[in-house]
Formats: C-alpha cells, structure tokens, sequence
C-alpha cells in the first residue's frame, strides 16, 4: 500500500523551515512514496509551497514531493514552468497538489472579484488552465531536447512546438521554455470534493485523488468516474497517537480536532488499521509526527505492508503510474 | 585597505558562451537537475562570493515561430533555483529574477519572504520588467506593455511587496493591483530581500535609483560604466537615499590561462564552436533587427539598423559604436554577442584579469562583478581556485564571510519599517 504525508505550510508559531525539512528526511528513511507540502496543517506561519518544497529538493534523493498550488489568479504558463522546474531539479520527483474548491482563501489577498461561484463554470476554467498546462508540459517531446554537440543542435526544433491555445480563458502560445519533465507529466494531486459535478471533475483530471470518504463503494465509484484512467485513491487519515491507548486519548482530548473524524490509538493499533484499507493507501496527517514516522513506519514495514526500500526514483514509480507519452509525438512513433 | 569587491556568480545553463554546452567537458544532459545548480553554488561559497545570480525569461527562444536549433533553454525558474539551493548552502546569498508584468505582487513578496525564511536571511530579488511579445503570447496579451506602463507597474507592484514584507495588513487599491490582507509570516531576517535591478535605460535608470540596493549591470567599457554609475548615484538623494548603499556589478565573463597565450586558445577552441546562425540571431534578437539576410563578412549595417527607429537599449547602442569605431563585421559582431550576450568578456592571465577587475573599481566604474563563466562547471573552479585567491592577497575580496545574511556581504543596511 501506499503512505503518504500531508505536511501543511508551516506551523502554528514560529518560520522554522528547518523542522519541515527534518521531518521529510525522517520520512524518506522511512519510505513514505512523498510528503505533501502546503496541504492540510493549520497554524499562522503560511510559508509559500512551492518555496518551501524547493527547499526539500537538496536534501532528499527518493521521496516524492508534492506543492500546493492553486489554479485561481496566476496563469498557466507560470504553473507549467514552475513544476517543470522543480521535476527537472528533483530528477522527477515532484507533483502538483492542485488546490481547488478553496476561493475563500484567497480572495482578500489577490482582491480580484472571483471569476465564478457556480461549481460549472468555476470547473470549465479549471478544466481549460490544466489543459493548457499539461499541452506547455507536452511541448517538447523527449527527443527535443536534443543535446547533439556534433551537430550543435541543443534543441530539435522539429521536435518543440508551440501549443497555439485560443480557448475561453486563455490564449498560451508556447512552447514552454523548460524542457519535458522527466515524468513527462509530473502527476495531478486533487481532493475529493462534497460536489458531485465536482468530484466528476476531480476524477477526470485527477492522478491522485485524497478522499475522507473510506468505503470501497466510493472508491469504486472514483475508479468508475476516471473511466479507464489508471488513478490512484487515498484515504484522509487523522490520527492522534500515544505510545499507550490512555497517552492517545488524553492527546486527543487536548486537540481541537473532533475525535469523530480521527484515529485515536498506538502505533500498533495504527498498523492494523492500515490492514483494512480499501483504497491504494493513506495519507496521514498528524501532530505527533515522531510516533508516526519513528514508531509505526517500522512497524508497517515488518508487517510487509510498505517497502522497505525504494525501487525507483520518480513519484510516478513510487506510485506504479506509467510514464505518459507527449500529445505531440507523431503517431507510430516508438 | 583597499575598498572590498563584491563578487555574484551568474549561473546559466552549460555556460554564459552559447557554445559552452558544446565544450568537450561540458555534460550537458546535466543542466536542469539541482547536482549541477548545487556544485555551483557550493563551488561560490567555497570561493567566498557574495551571491549566486539566477535570471529569468518567460517565453523560449524562438526564431520565426520555431525554437531555436543551437541554443534553446535559458533559465528554469529562477526562484525554484534559489529555494532548492537555501538547503545545501550556508552564506551564499541567493538572487532570483523575476517579473513583475506577468506576475501578482502578493505570490511574489510571499515567495521572497518564504525564502528569505528558508535560507535565512540570503534572499535577493533581481526586479525585471518583461519587453518581449513572445512573452506577452504566453500571457494572452497581442503584444508587450510599453516602457514607461511597465515601470509604473513595478513601482506599484515593489510598494505593494514592501508593505507585505514590513508585516502591514493592508489594503490596496491602486491602479494595477488590489490587493487586501496580510502574509501569513513575520518580517523576515533581512525585512526584505535585496532588491536587485538589471538595465540602464532612462526609465530603469530612474527606477533602480529609487528602489535598487545592488545592479547587475552591462556596461561593456569602463567609461559607460563610469557614467552610468554615476548617473544611478546622482539620481539617489532626490528619493532620499545615500549612494553608499547600491552596489554595481557589471556582468565579466573571463576566460583565463596560465599565459596569455592559452587564454587565446582557450577562447579560440570554443569560439570555433559558433555556429554563424546562433550568433547571427542573437545579434538580431538584441538588436530587434533581422540580419539574416546581410553578408557574414560585410561590415555591420549600423546605418540600417539606427533608422529602423527602434529604442535601443544600452548595450546595443555600445556595440554599434564599437562596430562603427572599429569597422566590425557582422560575424565579429555575432560572436561577440555569442561569448557574452555583449556583457563584458576579458582573456588573458589571472593577474591581468585582476589587474583588470582593480582597475575597473578603483575607477569608480563598479563595486565588483557578476561572475559569468564562459562554461560550467570547470571556468567556475578556475576562478574560485586561482583568481579569488589573488584578490584575497591583494586585499580586495574577502577571505571569511563576516555576516550570515547577503545584507551583511553587500554591506546594505537593513530596511526601515
């Protein structure tokens, strides 16, 4: 099965970058398949995402990074060029958390009126702006970037094409000046959203999908939405854990987290939890990060339920998603 | 004591010579992954620089709507550079280039912020406006903002920055942005990053008077970086700020030998490596004027190029003066264009070079250099190793980091609230 982390953006006192950046090691010693910056955490400290899992890049060689960002007030170009880069610099390694359905959040900053409140609409742009991004990704097929120093071709241009996109939302010509990602396509991280037209959305676009909803009927009713698309399904996990039952509840009695919506326990009551996962995996948030990366990782890798080594270095490999070919190389070819 | 010299290390992809990828110790697959960005900037903070210098361009180099064969990447994004260096390094101060025409001000001072954070205090920020229409394709826009549209909207966008930075909850209406609220961190070691600038056009000069702390500059000659200095620091007083704190760092790309002989061979070896068509645009790009169809060996048409009217920048204007001044073809003056994007270039030995470097600031015309090694990663080691070292024994750059933060290597003070 699949673990991953949701790491939040910072934490409820002080800028210490340095304790995220110790816990990501933690968890790659531990063989998590990636960590998810920017995602869930509450708190003050509201570090940019994408800088602060840049931060992670150096200091780690396996574990997948993911960064939150949204699709609302910046331009596709930007989005294509930034995970571009941090997949090149992180030899594949990285993923978009696409941060939907959360307007709220941002609009006092940007102060622009919100382009749409109905779930449609707001998904049409949505749906255009990844569209975009994923054609700027595509717009040098691998053998693009050509590198021939006898020829001096750097680039093929034959092989690099411009996106041309005139859609309703926006107009990219391209091509991106950043070359295919080593996944080709660094893989989409998406809620499962309350709103079914949503949620349609989510599981059309989607490579990941996080949901709190842990029946098998919802996750086999996410498959039967991505309609043939090979996705993957995690679990929300809340936990709150104690090195004994009484240690979790009191933990959990001092937390603002209603105990309904949360794993209360040790971590080997944790460990049989995992057992009854009917999705691809968890993704784990939690406060007592030392009992759960220290204490039940170990466990779960002793009850052969996560590896205990990486086998490949993408996210993509961590995850057993295929590598995706560029819409633009040519029909038939290898 | 001599006057202290600063020193950036300009990274680019293989090297800042556009045939550098194709030098035989170039490994060139290497260039996007953060191995090649972290032995740079560890290799910098080995020789005691104060800042590693990244650029940015928001559209591929394209020529007639196809990318272009001998030279296709510039800069990934620069900021995403810096972030993944704050990790793996220690002093080195980390300057990203960024826009402020295509970007929102508010991700923009909290990604300054976050890295000023992250990296404790070694944050800079190089404020660029962006001119080209190959930009503005990627951005839904039919052509560039003019000139004097973009830097009003950079200073609106640096006011709005600062006033997040200082840790103001506020709200802005202005006449590009809105923007109401607060970021999500306090004021950061430095308050705010270095605030950098790079060209000299009247506007630019006027903006970097008022808002820059250090200019990445491309006077090519020693008078124009004279004068150019001296009209930033004349301009200074009037927006209330002292001209002893602004540093000016031209651009050098230095190929250095143990004779002077080996340092022409040197260049000879990879000037050989142009391809006339690479070099030929370059010059039309910088120029804004298409020279594909004028003889390589006939001189450059500076008569045809100054009437199609174009507002040229500075560097352009240099170099045509230099063409006209010393009867330069078109190939010489491609290839000039191709060693450094007509930033300033020096062969020679390592005592000329410092000789040459000395010379330039005692003369007022600069405060240090950014560093820009014709081909990564050897030309680098060769600095750090042989070059540093004699500026260290002539008094000139320093031999420990004294501060943690880039304000402290720049000797910039911190900004008021």
């Amino acid at each position: 099965m699949h673990l991953t982390l949701s790491l939040g953006r910072g934490g409820p006192d002080a800028p210490d970058a340095g304790a995220l950046q110790a816990v990501v090691r933690a968890a790659e010693r531990n063989k998590l398949d990636a960590v998810f910056v920017g995602v869930g955490g509450a708190g003050g400290i509201r570090f940019d995402p994408l800088s602060l899992m840049g931060s992670m890049i150096g200091i780690t060689q396996r574990i997948g990074l993911a960064a939150s960002w949204t699709v609302e007030f910046t331009e596709p170009y930007h989005v294509a060029r930034v995970f571009a880069t941090l997949d090149h610099l992180s030899y594949g390694r990285s993923a978009w958390f696409v941060d939907m359905f959360d307007t709220e959040r941002l609009l006092p900053l940007i102060g622009k009126p919100q382009e749409t409140d109905d779930t449609a609409a707001y998904c049409a742009r949505a749906a255009e702006f990844i569209t975009v991004v994923k054609a700027l990704w595509d717009s040098w097929e691998d053998e693009g970037f050509a590198l021939d120093k006898a020829t001096g071709m750097f680039a093929d241009p034959d092989r690099v094409h411009p996106i041309n996109h005139a859609g309703r939302f926006f107009a990219v010509r391209g091509p991106l000046n950043v070359p295919r990602p080593p996944q080709g396509t660094p893989p989409l991280i998406m809620r499962d959203p309350a709103d079914d037209a949503a949620r349609a959305f989510v599981a059309k676009y989607a490579d990941i999908i996080l949901t709190d909803d842990a029946s098998s009927e919802h996750v086999r009713a996410l498959r039967a939405l991505a309609d043939g698309r090979d996705i993957r399904v995690l679990t929300n996990l809340r936990c709150t854990l104690g090195e004994t039952e009484a240690a979790a509840s009191q933990q959990a009695a001092a937390s603002s987290t209603p105990s309904s919506d949360c794993f209360i326990g040790t971590p080997t009551q944790l460990v049989d939890h995992f057992r009854t996962c009917a999705s691809d995996g968890f993704n784990l948030l939690t406060d007592d990060i030392d009992l759960l990366i220290e204490v039940t990782l170990p466990l779960a890798q002793l009850a052969g339920l996560i590896r205990t080594e990486y086998r490949g270095i993408t996210l993509r490999e961590h995850f057993g998603l295929h590598r995706p070919r560029s819409q633009f190389t040519p029909e038939g070819a290898a | 004591m001599p006057r202290q010299m600063h020193l950036g290390l300009f990274i680019y992809p293989a090297g800042h010579h556009i045939a550098g990828w194709r030098h035989p110790a170039v490994d060139a697959g290497s260039i996007a992954g953060i191995n090649y960005y972290r032995r740079a900037a560890q290799t910098a903070e080995r020789g005691k620089f104060d800042l590693f210098f990244v650029g940015d361009m928001l559209a591929a180099r394209e020529k007639d709507g196809r990318v272009v064969r001998e030279g296709g990447l510039n800069n990934i994004d620069s900021i995403s550079i810096t972030s993944a260096l704050s990790a793996v390094t220690e002093c080195l101060g980390l300057v990203a280039t960024l826009s402020t025409t295509y970007n929102e001000p508010y991700y923009i001072a909290e990604r300054f912020a976050s890295l000023d954070h992250i990296s404790n205090g070694r944050a800079g920020w190089n404020i660029i406006t962006t001119a080209n229409d190959d930009a503005a394709y990627n951005f839904g826009q039919k052509t560039h903002m003019e000139k004097s549209r973009r830097y009003e909207r950079a200073k609106e966008f640096v006011d709005i920055c600062t006033d997040l930075w200082d840790g103001r909850a506020i709200d802005h209406r202005g006449e590009f942005f809105t923007v109401k609220g607060a970021l999500g961190l306090p004021r950061s070691p430095q308050g705010w990053p270095v605030m950098f600038q790079a060209g000299g056009s009247p506007s630019g000069t006027e903006f970097a008077a008022m808002v820059a702390e250090a200019i990445f500059a491309a006077q090519s000659r020693l008078d124009e970086a004279r004068a150019y200095r001296n009209a930033v620091m004349e301009r200074m007083p009037k927006y209330g700020r002292s001209p002893d704190t602004l540093a000016i760092l031209p651009g050098l790309s230095p190929i250095v030998g143990s004779t002077e002989a080996e340092a022409k061979r040197k260049e000879a070896e990879l000037d050989e490596l142009i391809l006339p068509a690479v070099g030929v645009w370059m010059l039309s790009e910088q120029m804004q004027f298409r020279l594909y169809d004028y003889a390589l060996d006939a001189p450059l048409p500076s008569d045809d190029i100054r009437a199609s009217g174009q507002a040229f920048t500075p560097r352009v204007v240099s170099l045509m003066d230099r063409a006209d001044r010393e009867g330069l073809t078109v190939r010489a003056c491609a290839n000039l264009v191709a060693k450094s994007r007509s930033h300033g270039t020096f062969v020679g030995t390592v005592e000329g070079l410092v000789d040459h470097m000395q010379h330039w600031q005692e003369s007022g015309g600069c405060d240090g250099f950014n560093i820009m090694p014709a081909w990564f990663p050897d030309e680098l080691d060769v600095f750090v190793d042989e070059v540093v070292p004699v500026l260290q024994r002539r008094g000139l750059f320093r031999t420990e980091y004294d501060g943690a933060m880039l304000r402290d290597h720049l000797g910039l003070p911190s900004p008021a609230r």
